[in-house]
């Protein structure tokens, strides 16, 4: 069953991408959703299953045998996985089948959805591999599909250039992952997750000196490690491409770049808690960085006009949560948080690409307005979704983001309490921005043309009604998998005795309880006064604080810096390299050196044939006389 | 004198005799038949064709026993057979590729066909020749049909050219054939190859006459093969002789030549191959390079061919300079697939025509891609297969010579001559580009007949498929190599 779950998208995306003509339009639309459909039937299955305590690997085929290095094609049931299992089917599925409406315009649909299948199964590999390099196969793919659909209207330029940018960008996440993986190999001398994570304990004192500094060798691979996971999941100095990402269709947005590839980062930090338990300074790091993430995010997120830009930029700062969760041990609610976010983010954008649809691609959000009118269905999944993003009860984001600021409090450090405190600030912004969402899309007067927009197809209605079904009822039903009485995870999470973060968090203290509620309340209270009550309010805000203003519109100038240390030092180099050094030396003596020689040669032969008999003749004897004088020196001895 | 005449001895002959009898009808026939030409010349064609099928069925018949007959005069053996066989296969194809041709140059006369067979009843006694003088009498018997074949075009300044310098410069080679024959007399009291090779291993090798009897012999073997330095009558006397007949230079006297310096070489001067070996290394390194780089400039797909010709024999020569069993069975298989090739090569050109005059420049084919695709693959594939791109057959040609070459541990000659091959593929592919990269300025018309497209396809098609009984036909040579070199 598993196999078949796994395959069934590569089957779509196949059937979808090579015989698009043999199926036909529908088919290459339908065929993959169906598949899809199939394989999240079976995750269902398999996650109830992995409930009651199943845990396999089947091995499919060898992929790498040198030497003691082997290396399996192998699928991995566990509760980890299963959980992602059922969160990337769901999220997939449901968004195949909003492609269908969405994309019903484009020409070129049997190409995305080969796409779409890809990258499920791509995602299905990395969450239910069994050791670093199978998963390093899923990382790829699920980057190279992202590349492949952010590019997806590729006439578009600025479309081509964040692809390119995105996929630049996870490189340099995809090196620290890389390095990481070899240096486990090199310390355990495997890849399996099993075997390292049992020696681990081995090798936890070990350490290296650079610098005459002492560095732990566990601490290096999990900094690595959380570098590569740092370019997937968009935290702060390799955040830029996400925002850049939003140009791929909004599906595509939904899918790759909320529920699924960009948590990726997060899941890898889950799996290897093992290793990430016994380093605590990478750990703080993880801590550090998500909390920077989480707030860095949403304040820009703020002043951000481009509807789907705004959620972007939620999706980074909801990312992390997840990371300074998993930073204090408290992988499960990071783990949690995963899932409820999949939900109402996933909710959250499609709803935005409803309203794209209907509104002819306008993603400004400045020329929209009232239009709770004509798009309520979406108006009320909006909401919902905004809700469970803000964490008011009993939406889904209610408990995973209480208990993850619960167990940064609780972990009674002061890098977890500085996490604690950015996450309730964070959490003001958030319901801030959700609302002002709400209000200038849905709310108030009507600044743009609307007159045509509409409600929209079935297709695009069903995934929002199940997608905000799951945001409101999953957190409630998700608690057990922070239950710390009753180990919902079967072991696959590894938490050491005196990390008991999560434990503590249940014991908190009633106001840390309730303070996300009421900075949620706060924001939202902010929000409907600058956006509905007080507009003027807006602008005077704006020119009294111009230069916080200014920092979050130009979020913080990192592009700009970017460009300017990196790009451009880069394109120099480069630009001297190709005019001076292939084309100067290379091209020079390389091959047109090469061609010269030929020509020159063959003029020489050619010129030589003359066509007058006695210059052959000539010739005829010049060539025995001189075979006859090599011979006769060679003979006597005279060489 | 009884024993002269013996039946056994007879039957060893058959194929020559019944091809001798078979002229000696054909030329009152030629001078007393009437009709209109054109009719004529498909007669006489037809009836040439009879009796190369005829020596060909009356060859197999005969079996591959190997004998020596006529006082050691005549031989007969698996590589005799096989060779024969070759050169009667393709002067086979050769005539039905080149009636179309014939028509258009208006080459009716009969003397055509007659002296085609006759140099073929040349190659079949070089072939089987087992003794100097025999080869001398195949030899010159060839040349001189060839001389005037080249000629033949009476009306072509450039034909009457290229037979003269053919004539000429073919009389000083034989005049180094017949020199060196006579110091090797002089030096050994003999002539005949396999009492050469006794009388070798009976002797002090260390003097001075035999080398030059031997660079003598072997120059003159190198102009009949055109292994440079003695290729230089090869690019004009393919571009003036008409096409046809270049087609016919092209292969045909190739395979009797190489086949009569295997004999010499392996038989006759095996017991000394430390004085030759180095010699024929250095000339068909030379060979291939001229060929290689002369070809880049040319415009004239003829002259191309030519050098492709000079630059193909060198990797022959050069394994079979190796001395070894494997250089010989490698050229045996370089020699097969290059005939093949080769005959679809002249096939091709030989149906490019445009208002009934042969096409000759190379960009004349442009745009034949899309006027005529099924010439433009099966060509494409050809010359692929000349280029030595795998899986064609001349990949594994050229693959057999490289792999005997460091077998026998000459790798740097083995490098040497990949260098060529990669030179030589450069012009091959830029005839490719040209049909169907460039555009074309107005379209061919090819009015060829059914032969040419059957011969064309076929030659491509062994061309293709070779890799499925590359190891029958390897094994087959490696037979005929063994039954030589003990």
């Amino acid at each position: 069953m598993l196999k078949l779950l796994v395959f069934l998208p590569l089957l779509g995306a196949l059937l979808s991408g090579i015989f698009p003509k043999f199926i036909g339009k529908k088919g290459a639309m339908y065929i993959p959703t169906i598949l899809c459909g199939i394989s999240f039937i079976f995750s269902i299955i398999l996650l109830h299953n992995a409930i009651l305590g199943e845990s396999y690997v089947i091995n499919l085929a060898t992929w790498i045998n040198s030497g003691y290095f082997q290396i399996n094609w192998a699928l991995k049931l566990d509760m980890l996985s299963s959980v992602m299992l059922f969160v990337v089917m769901l999220v997939s599925t449901l968004v195949h089948l909003y492609s269908i409406g969405y994309m019903d315009r484009d020409p070129h649909q049997a190409r995305f959805f080969s796409y779409l299948s890809l990258f499920t199964f791509a995602m299905l590999m990395l969450v239910t591999s069994n050791n670093f390099i199978q998963l390093f196969f899923g990382w790829e793919g699920v980057g190279l599909c992202s590349y492949l659909l952010i590019g997806f209207w590729f006439k578009k330029q600025s479309a081509n250039a964040a692809a390119i940018k995105a996929f630049l960008v996870n490189r340099v996440g995809d090196l620290g992952l890389i390095l990481g993986i070899c240096l486990i190999y090199f310390k355990f001398n495997s890849l399996d997750y099993n075997t390292v994570f049992e020696s681990v304990t081995l090798i936890k004192d070990n350490s290296f000196s650079l610098l005459n500094i002492e560095i732990p060798i566990i601490e290096l691979c999990c900094f690595l490690l959380f570098i590569g996971a740092m370019g997937k999941s968009a935290q702060i100095i390799l955040h830029t491409w996400l925002a850049d990402a939003m140009e791929g269709p909004t599906p595509v947005s939904a899918l790759i770049h909320a529920a699924t590839m960009v948590t990726a980062g997060v899941f890898l930090v889950a799996r290897c808690s093992p290793i990430f338990e016994y380093a605590p300074y990478a750990l703080g790091f993880v801590t550090i960085v998500g909390a920077l993430t989480s707030i860095f995010a949403a304040y820009v997120a703020i002043t951000q006009n481009d509807i789907k830009k705004i959620i972007a930029y939620s999706t980074c700062s909801q990312l992390g949560y997840m990371f300074f969760a998993c930073g204090v041990s408290a992988y499960s609610a990071g783990m949690f948080h995963l899932m409820t976010h999949a939900f109402f983010k996933a909710l959250l954008f499609l709803g935005a690409g409803s309203v794209i649809h209907a509104l002819s691609d306008e993603q400004d959000i400045r020329k929209m307005g009232g239009l709770y009118k004509a798009l309520p269905y979406t108006c009320v999944g909006m909401w919902i979704g905004s809700l469970a993003l803000a964490g008011l009860p009993p939406f889904a984001g209610f408990f995973s983001k209480d208990i993850i600021l619960e167990a940064a409090w609780a972990s009674h450090t002061i890098i977890g309490g500085f996490a604690f405190y950015i996450g309730l600030l964070a959490a003001l912004l958030t319901a801030f921005y959700s609302w002002k969402i709400l209000f200038m899309v849905f709310h108030g007067k009507s600044r743009g043309d609307i007159s045509s927009a509409h409600e929209s197809p079935l297709t695009i209605l069903i995934p929002l009604t199940i997608l905000s079904i799951g945001a409101i009822f999953s957190g409630w039903l998700g608690k057990p998998m922070i239950d710390t009485h009753h180990d919902f995870w079967h072991g696959t999470i590894l938490i050491l005795d005196n990390h008991e973060a999560l434990k503590n968090a249940h014991h908190a203290p009633i106001w840390v309880k309730i303070s996300p509620i009421i900075v949620a309340l706060i924001g939202i209270f902010i929000a409907w006064v600058l956006y509905i009550k007080r507009l003027n309010f807006t602008q005077f805000l704006c020119e009294r604080f111009s230069f916080l203003y200014r920092c979050s519109l130009n979020k913080l100038w990192f592009d700009e810096v970017y460009e300017y240390l990196i790009c451009q030092p880069l394109k120099k180099c480069g630009d001297i390299l190709w005019k001076k050094g292939d084309i100067g030396v290379i091209d020079r003596f390389g091959p047109d050196g090469i061609v010269n020689v030929c020509r020159k040669i063959a003029m020489r032969i050619k010129s030589i044939q003359t066509g007058y008999v006695y210059h052959y003749a000539f010739a005829m004897f010049i060539g025995l006389i001189a075979i006859f004088s090599w011979q006769f020196l060679l003979l006597f001895g005279w060489v | 004198m009884n024993s002269l005449i013996d039946n056994s001895n007879l039957i060893l002959a058959l194929p020559e005799i019944f091809l001798a009898l078979w002229l000696l009808i054909f030329i009152p026939l030629g001078v007393y038949s009437g009709g209109s030409l054109a009719v004529r010349q498909s007669y006489f064609s037809l009836f040439a064709v009879i009796g190369l099928l005829g020596t060909f069925l009356i060859l197999l018949s005969g079996g591959y026993k190997a004998t020596i007959a006529f006082n050691d005069l005549i031989v007969s053996d698996k590589l005799v057979v096989y060779m024969k066989s070759l050169v009667l296969v393709a002067g086979i194809l050769i005539f039905s590729i080149s009636e179309r041709y014939r028509s258009l140059e208006k080459l009716f006369i009969f003397e055509y066909p007659v002296l085609v067979l006759f140099s073929i009843l040349g190659m079949l006694i070089m072939i089987s020749s087992n003794d100097f003088i025999t080869l001398y009498m195949g030899l010159e018997l060839q040349s001189l049909s060839l001389y005037v074949l080249a000629a033949m075009k009476k009306d072509s300044k450039n034909s009457s050219e290229a037979g003269l310098k053919y004539f000429i410069l073919g009389a000083i080679a034989s005049g180094f054939l017949l020199f060196g024959v006579s110091l090797i007399f002089g030096i050994t009291g003999t002539t005949s190859f396999t009492t050469l090779a006794t009388s070798f291993s009976n002797m002090s090798l260390n003097q001075p006459l035999l080398v030059f009897a031997i660079i003598m012999i072997l120059s003159a073997m190198a102009f009949k093969i055109s292994i440079a330095p003695f290729h230089m009558w090869t690019p004009d006397v393919y571009e003036g002789a008409p096409t046809s007949i270049t087609a016919f230079f092209a292969v045909v006297p190739k395979i009797a030549a190489f086949a009569v310096l295997m004999r010499i070489l392996f038989i006759a001067f095996y017991e000394i191959s430390f004085i030759w070996q180095q010699i024929l290394i250095v000339m068909s390194i030379l060979s291939i390079f001229v060929g290689a780089f002369g070809a880049l400039l040319q415009t004239s797909i003829k002259r191309l061919m030519a050098y492709s010709t000079i630059s193909n024999v060198g990797y022959v020569l050069l394994s079979l300079s190796l001395a070894t069993s494997i250089g010989l069975e490698s050229s045996i298989i370089y020699i097969t697939i290059y005939t093949v090739s080769t005959l679809g090569v002249f096939a091709f050109i030989l149906s490019m025509e445009k208002e009934k005059v042969l096409l000759d420049k190379i960009s004349s084919f442009s745009g034949l891609s899309k006027s005529h695709p099924f010439y433009a693959l099966t060509f494409t594939i050809l010359l692929l297969s000349l280029a030595g791109l795998p899986p064609l057959a001349g990949f594994f040609a050229k693959f057999y010579i490289f792999r005997s070459l460091i077998i026998g541990d000459m790798l740097w000659v083995a490098v040497i001559g990949i260098l060529g091959s990669v030179v030589a593929a450069y012009y091959y592919l830029k005839i490719i580009k040209i049909m169907y990269l460039d555009d074309s300025e107005e379209l061919l018309n090819i009015n060829s007949n059914n032969y040419i497209k059957y011969v064309l396809g076929f030659c491509a098609f062994l061309v293709i498929s070779f890799i499925f009984f590359a190891d029958s036909l390897i094994e087959f040579c490696i037979n005929i190599s063994k039954a030589i070199v003990l």
